[in-house]
């Protein structure tokens, strides 16, 4: 029996054992400045152009890895410093004219940023999806002409699990204006999700180590050459200019571990098996499930997975399974602190007497079947027992 | 080598009118300042005749005069700076408390209780008022004896006193003047604010929770903590029991009449804080109601609840609106906490139809239900209550 069944992994990961072995010993023996004049230094810089290049293939980009990776502290810093830099260059009457393109559904990191401009008196076009969370092609058709300055689909969705067909968008895009800046948060879709830059025609994506058992602090951008952007951070220089200050090299190293452990297909085999016995397990033993998002395992990221169990709140539901070492959530970790709940439930329509009673359950390259087996056993018990209480369901 | 230190001159008001009483009055006013400044190093407290001095260091003054100023029974206070009674000492102290800000007339009031100090009152405020004209020669300083823009203090004892600032205190009653309540501390806006006024009439508090794990998350407790902890500034220390709940709670939802759900879980609640109350030398319960805030809160709901127990419940905020209550809550700091949006105990298993004006004996046969195992359960409650000192 597992202590504890971590099943909240779309919020964070455990960094994996190798990951934390490889950054000990950056902390211990290769701490140098990679700014550094001298020969230690020099092979920091090294270090950290061989850990862009697997990022540059684990995306299949092409171009020179060093001047098309960005290292930053992670997924919203990555999403403000692409959404930001490229609409920053802009003169105000390309701002005044023109408009920016995203959906409903998106991470905070990059609706806050439209929010933003949005306020400032920029056209923002909230896309919506379907039942599924799925962008309708059709209606990005619609919206993108020659005054769209940029479009950003959130790759994989951290709630749904939904996987955008994004080499059809991307195509759609570029068809209608070439000049538009794509961009993609793909944060919970690296490494679960195949992506191919280059064939879905994306000029920035984001990434991010945390996701995939690597260390917090450290995530990573792609920019598509020939897009000049404005950076956040000011200062000595780093990153061609776009990312000042010291290279955080542990969490590279780290980072670049942990894509390695999800390199092996055995990881992905194996949450695949999870999802689907998590799914078949819910819908046989307990009345009025639903799984959200998509059926299909291509069109939907293996690692994470909402369900709407009616007749519980959510958020009982996740502090009575916590008391039993069981930890899921109840959406995106990253807006409890917000009082707009359920966003993407409504967004995909999901009727009310499902809306409060949804559950996240998501898995890493760590997580065994132990985990699973154990976790939804207690998530079906705990349902079952709340029911009891369903009349008082707000 | 002159002799110079920085001290709080601490003034009360309403406690001084309180007869044979007054000084156990004074000394708890002291003890509470004291309490108040433990945080800061080199602290003295003392008194002296009508008034608190407490002495303390410059760098603490700003710290040590906002935390005065919040200790109830103080009416007002200033920082003050504390010199011989030697005229060579006092005057450039006075143009240091000019200097402060700007001004264009001045005022010095002078008392002198050192009746050896060789010269009077006037004589003092006539000498001070010219070395002040002197030191702005030319910039058009004048002299006003009434609705000057700067007051300049001095009061000769057997050192002088020397100030231009008055910050207000809160009022009220040194707390434990009033002996001690047991406050129904929610996450809401309401009952901190009703502690604060209880306290603020010299009641020392006990709180008590009602913790309904996993229906109420343990971050809900976190910012029961922290709203009491915001609290301790203004009553100084108490503790709070927090209460498991969940089993009468979820009992009294399966077995007792949905629409009576609210009104049996707060009558549960006050018999819970009664028994702590008494165990901890409570004489009262106060409770964060206001007529008609919501449907537990109408007057016959009200008796419904009181009716549980045999001991005073004090609703401090009975008669107020929402509003002031959230003018109050900002003040003394709560509000921002207060609203962080997690479930309290009183928020969950809302009937969609509460009873808003019960009938004892309706509500007496609707808990039946609980009645055979209540005893155990309470005690049960009482027993687990997990005691956190603030």
């Amino acid at each position: 029996m597992s202590e504890i069944c971590y099943l909240d992994n779309a919020a964070t990961t455990k960094s994996a054992p190798q990951v934390v072995e490889r950054m000990v010993k950056s902390f211990q023996q290769d701490y140098f400045n990679p700014s550094a004049m001298y020969k230690p230094g020099l092979n920091e810089e090294k270090a950290i152009q061989a850990c862009k290049a697997q990022l540059m293939a684990a995306i299949h980009a092409k171009g020179d890895a060093d001047r098309r990776i960005i290292y930053t502290s992670g997924g919203s810093e990555g999403d403000n410093l692409l959404i930001r830099g490229v609409l920053d260059r802009k003169r105000p009457s390309a701002l005044e004219n023109g408009s920016i393109v995203t959906t409903i559904i998106e991470h905070p990191a990059v609706r806050e940023v439209f929010s933003d401009y949005e306020k400032r008196g920029v056209k923002v076009i909230w896309l919506p999806v379907d039942e599924a969370g799925f962008v309708d092609p059709q209606d990005l058709s619609e919206v993108v002409d020659e005054h769209t300055l940029l479009v950003s689909i959130m790759g994989v969705n951290n709630e749904l699990g939904t996987f955008q067909p994004l080499e059809t968008l991307g195509k759609i895009i570029k068809d209608h204006n070439p000049d538009c800046f794509f961009h993609s948060d793909f944060v919970q879709g690296f490494m679960k999700c195949p992506i191919d830059v280059e064939k879905a025609q994306l000029d920035g994506v984001t990434l991010c180590g945390h996701k995939i058992n690597g260390p917090k602090g450290i995530g990573a951008v792609y920019l598509r050459e020939g897009w000049p952007i404005k950076p956040l951070v000011f200062g000595g220089g780093q990153e061609h200019g776009l990312r000042s200050g010291t290279e955080n090299v542990q969490g590279i190293v780290g980072f670049d571990e942990a894509v390695k452990l999800w390199e092996s297909h055995d990881v992905i085999k194996r949450l695949v098996q999870y999802r689907r016995y998590v799914e078949n397990t819910l819908m046989d033993t307990l009345e009025n499930v639903k799984i959200l998002g998509p059926q299909d395992e291509e069109k939907r990221s293996p690692a994470v997975m909402s369900v709407a169990i009616e007749g519980v709140r959510g958020e009982v539901l996740l502090h009575a399974c916590e008391a039993k070492g069981v930890y899921i959530s109840t959406g995106s970790a990253c807006s409890t602190h917000k009082k707009e709940k359920h966003q993407v439930q409504k967004a995909i329509g999901l009727s009310p007497s499902y809306i409060e009673g949804t559950i996240r359950i998501s898995f890493s390259a760590l997580t065994t079947f132990d985990e699973v087996k154990q976790g939804v056993e207690i998530i079906i018990g705990e349902a079952q027992q709340l029911r009891k209480f369903a009349k008082f369901i707000k | 080598m002159e002799n110079r230190e920085h001290v709080i001159l601490v003034r009360y008001g309403e406690i001084a009118l309180k007869g044979l009483n007054r000084h156990t009055f004074i000394d708890l006013l002291v003890k509470n300042i004291r309490g108040a400044l433990s945080h800061l190093e080199s602290v003295k407290v003392e008194k002296i005749q009508g008034r608190i001095i407490v002495h303390i260091s410059d760098t603490e003054l700003d710290q040590g005069v906002d935390a005065v100023s919040r200790v109830f029974g103080v009416v007002s206070l200033s920082p003050a700076t504390v010199v011989d009674s030697q005229m060579e000492q006092i005057e450039p102290v006075v143009l240091e408390e000019a200097d402060r800000a700007p001004f264009d007339s001045f005022k010095i009031c002078v008392k002198r209780s050192d009746k050896r100090f060789p010269m009077t009152s006037p004589e003092i405020g006539r000498h001070l008022g010219g070395v002040v004209l002197k030191h702005y020669d030319g910039q058009g300083k004048k002299v006003k004896m009434k609705g000057a823009d700067r007051e300049i203090w001095v009061e000769v004892r057997e050192s002088a006193y020397i100030y231009s600032q008055f910050v207000k205190g809160r009022g009220g009653l040194p707390v434990g003047c009033s002996g001690q309540a047991a406050l129904l501390l929610s996450g809401g806006i309401d009952s901190p604010v009703a502690g604060y006024m209880m306290a603020k009439r010299g009641v020392k508090l006990t709180a008590v929770y009602f913790h309904s794990f996993p229906f109420t998350s343990d971050r809900a407790k976190e910012k029961v903590v922290d709203l009491a902890r915001i609290m301790t500034r203004y009553t100084g220390h108490f503790d709070l029991y927090v209460v498991p709940f969940t089993d009468i709670q979820t009992k009294i939802v399966e077995v007792c009449p949905e629409r009576q759900t609210t009104l049996i879980i707060r009558r549960f609640m006050m018999r819970i804080a009664e028994i702590i109350a008494r165990k901890t030398g409570s004489l009262s319960l106060i409770t964060g109601e206001s007529l008609g805030q919501v449907a537990s809160q109408t007057q016959e709901s009200l008796s419904a609840t009181g009716s549980v127990v045999g001991m005073e419940v004090l609703r401090p905020l009975i008669g107020m609106d929402k509003q002031e209550i959230v003018e109050i809550a900002q003040d003394i700091g709560t509000f921002e906490t207060s609203i962080l949006p997690y479930e309290d105990c009183c928020t969950i298993f809302v009937p969609k139809h509460p009873e808003t004006h019960p009938n004892l004996k309706k509500i007496a046969a609707g808990e039946a239900a609980m009645m055979d195992d209540a005893e155990r359960m309470i005690q049960e409650a009482v027993d687990q209550a997990e005691k956190i000192r603030l």
